[in-house]
């Protein structure tokens, strides 16, 4: 080991208490920037698969509602659509009605409590459009038929969590469901239950009336053609609004969004997201570096005689300047590999309880985190050096 | 013989306009390879100051000092540094040991930014030549006081000096230790070693071929 290297670690070591809590301090800086960026690439690649299942479908919901859980929409749309395009339109696709209705409670043998979303749909519509009931998504057991009225098909999340299998009972909303199927589609509709469309309607009075849906979702033949439906199915909304000024209720304000512009704004959402993970994350970076400053700049006051001596025996200022920069980079590297390994870890635990978030470590966000523990150690680093290397071996010495 | 210190007028004053200290008034000393010299004086007599200057460790207000030939008066901090790493061994009055490393550590710890090869061979070595082979790995509060003053002989000695310094290498010592201490210093000196002390022990100063005294930032008696 190199003299200086270990002359820096001894001096660390005589310290032990303050030179700890510095490496507590970069530690618990950096664990939380890893974990918040380490959590975040998980989360993004969860919604860039989830994205990817829905590439090119529009959606239709009540204008303004922020989710399908709040959007109540009335179903004869489907027909007044399916009317108008009949006549030179410019759907060719597939029409499906949803009914995300009621979340799910359940609690794992290991304690975990999980939240399915129970989805209605038109089991052969849903086929066509989205395709999370395709065939080839059922491992095991089948998919849901158009008179499957008693019975449902999970994600393989949700029947891990359940720990349901195939031909096990569901109770749901008080009704005891069937498992038939169970699909897997590597996206957050894993952590779904798909049933009839006319029985998870039954489940909620705002959908009770069964003229009421929450969505519809049109899976163009094109899937570049996405953005030309949605204007088609605005201006045929539109007309039909205007047309029948008198007798619209509230359920007729839908509104039509291509995939694409509700990924994009939720890839924005995300952007949003991590940038603030790695402004809290930089915070604590910088409460760290202040106590590693505060640290070794204490050590510099405390020892300007000892360094004096050093001087007088021969060392230059940079030498002694190196020297105490070694001791900051030391805390750093220490404190920033320690909160990197826990950090990961952490996320991955936090992963691995998760029902739709698969661990995903991008070495980017690795070398990061690193980095900005290295740069700490740099930042907290320089004016104790430059104090130590304006130590004068006489003043210092002699008093 | 060779000159190893060499100084022409060389002047220090402390202070600003308001508050002038002359430390030092027009000093010329030479000192050649090989001598064992005593510098005595009482108190503010500029001794400390001119060891200071010798040793490289700050700049004069003017004249000129020489050491192995080079002048050093106008160096910077850096050239300074490479003076006192290369040419000079110094011996302080309160031992200057760094007090959590061993005194095998203490021996080395001058050179440790080179890290030159057998460096640890070498302070071991010194350590068995100033009788301390037994106490290697033991730290500065394991030691007697005279033994400190030992290891911070052999420190001196590790950069393999032409000029070693002592500021009061007795000063905090009993008489019998102090002696044993200056006996080091003398068979170091038989050697070949250019040693400059700068003392207020009489014995000491008497005991050196050579005794230079100061008073009030000039040389007194040669």
């Amino acid at each position: 080991m190199n003299p200086l290297f270990k002359f820096a670690l001894k001096n660390l070591k005589k310290t032990k208490i303050r030179s700890l809590l510095s490496i507590l301090a970069v530690f618990l800086g950096v664990l939380l920037i890893t974990t918040l960026l380490v959590m975040t690439d998980s989360l993004v690649a969860a919604v860039d698969d989830s994205l990817d299942l829905l590439s090119g479908t529009v959606v239709l919901q009540q204008e303004d509602a922020v989710d399908p859980n709040f959007s109540i929409i009335d179903s004869r749309v489907i027909a007044e659509l399916v009317a108008a395009n009949s006549t030179g339109g410019e759907i060719e696709g597939t029409i499906a009605a949803y009914v995300p209705e009621i979340w799910h409670v359940e609690k794992s043998e290991a304690g975990i409590f999980g939240f399915l979303q129970v989805i209605g749909v038109q089991p052969s519509a849903e086929r066509n459009t989205v395709g999370v009931l395709a065939a080839e998504n059922f491992p095991q057991g089948r998919t849901l038929s158009d008179d499957d009225y008693n019975a449902t098909v999970i994600g393989d999340s949700a029947a891990q969590l359940m720990n349901k299998g195939i031909g096990d009972t569901v109770v749901v909303n008080g009704q005891n469901i069937e498992v038939v199927g169970i699909f897997s589609t590597d996206s957050f509709l894993d952590n779904a239950m798909f049933m009839h469309i006319n029985i998870v309607e039954t489940f909620s009075p705002q959908y009770e009336d069964q003229e009421f849906i929450s969505t519809i979702l049109i899976k163009p033949v094109d899937l570049a053609a996405g953005g030309k439906i949605k204007t088609y199915v605005n201006d045929v909304l539109a007309a039909f609004r205007d047309e029948n000024n008198d007798g619209i209720t509230e359920e007729y304000d839908i509104e039509a969004s291509d995939f694409e512009q509700i990924a994009e704004q939720g890839r924005q959402f995300l952007d949003i997201t991590t940038e603030y993970a790695f402004y809290l994350g930089l915070i604590s970076i910088v409460i760290g570096s202040l106590s590693v400053f505060n640290s070794i700049l204490m050590g510099v006051l405390e020892r300007k005689r000892e360094i004096a001596i050093l001087k007088a025996t021969g060392w230059t200022d940079y030498e002694t300047g190196l020297e105490v920069f070694i001791e900051s980079l030391i805390i750093s590297i220490i404190g920033g590999v320690g909160g990197l390994s826990l950090g990961v870890g952490i996320a991955g635990y936090f992963t691995s309880t998760s029902q739709f978030l698969s661990l995903v470590v991008n070495p980017i966000t690795l070398v990061q985190s690193f980095v900005y523990a290295v740069l700490l150690g740099i930042f907290a680093g320089l004016y104790p050096a430059w104090r130590a290397m304006r130590i004068d071996p006489v003043e210092d010495l002699v008093g | 013989m060779t000159e190893i210190i060499g100084t022409k007028d060389l002047r220090m004053v402390y202070g600003n306009e308001d508050l002038r200290v002359e430390a030092l008034r027009g000093i010329d000393l030479s000192i050649e390879q090989g001598e064992l010299t005593s510098l005595v004086g009482p108190s503010g007599s500029g001794k400390s100051t001119l060891l200071h200057l010798i040793g490289a460790m700050m700049t004069p207000t003017s004249g000129e000092i020489n050491i192995l030939g080079q002048s050093i008066q106008s160096f910077n901090r850096l050239q300074l540094a490479r003076v006192r790493r290369e040419n000079i061994g110094f011996i302080f009055q309160n031992f200057a040991l760094v007090p959590h490393l061993s005194a095998l550590e203490n021996v080395m710890l001058p050179l440790y930014p080179i890290n030159p090869p057998n460096l640890e061979e070498r302070a071991t070595l010194l350590l068995e030549k100033v009788g301390l082979e037994q106490r290697l790995d033991h730290n500065p509060s394991q030691l007697s006081g005279g033994e400190r003053q030992r290891v911070a002989v052999a420190r001196a000695l590790i950069n393999d000096p032409s000029l070693v310094l002592g500021d009061e290498i007795t000063g905090n010592l009993d008489s019998t230790t102090g002696k044993d201490i200056f006996d080091l210093i003398e068979s170091l000196n038989k050697e070949g070693m250019t040693i400059l002390l700068v003392t207020h022990d009489m014995s000491v100063a008497d005991s050196c071929r050579r005794k230079i005294s100061m008073q009030d930032g000039r040389l007194l008696l040669d």
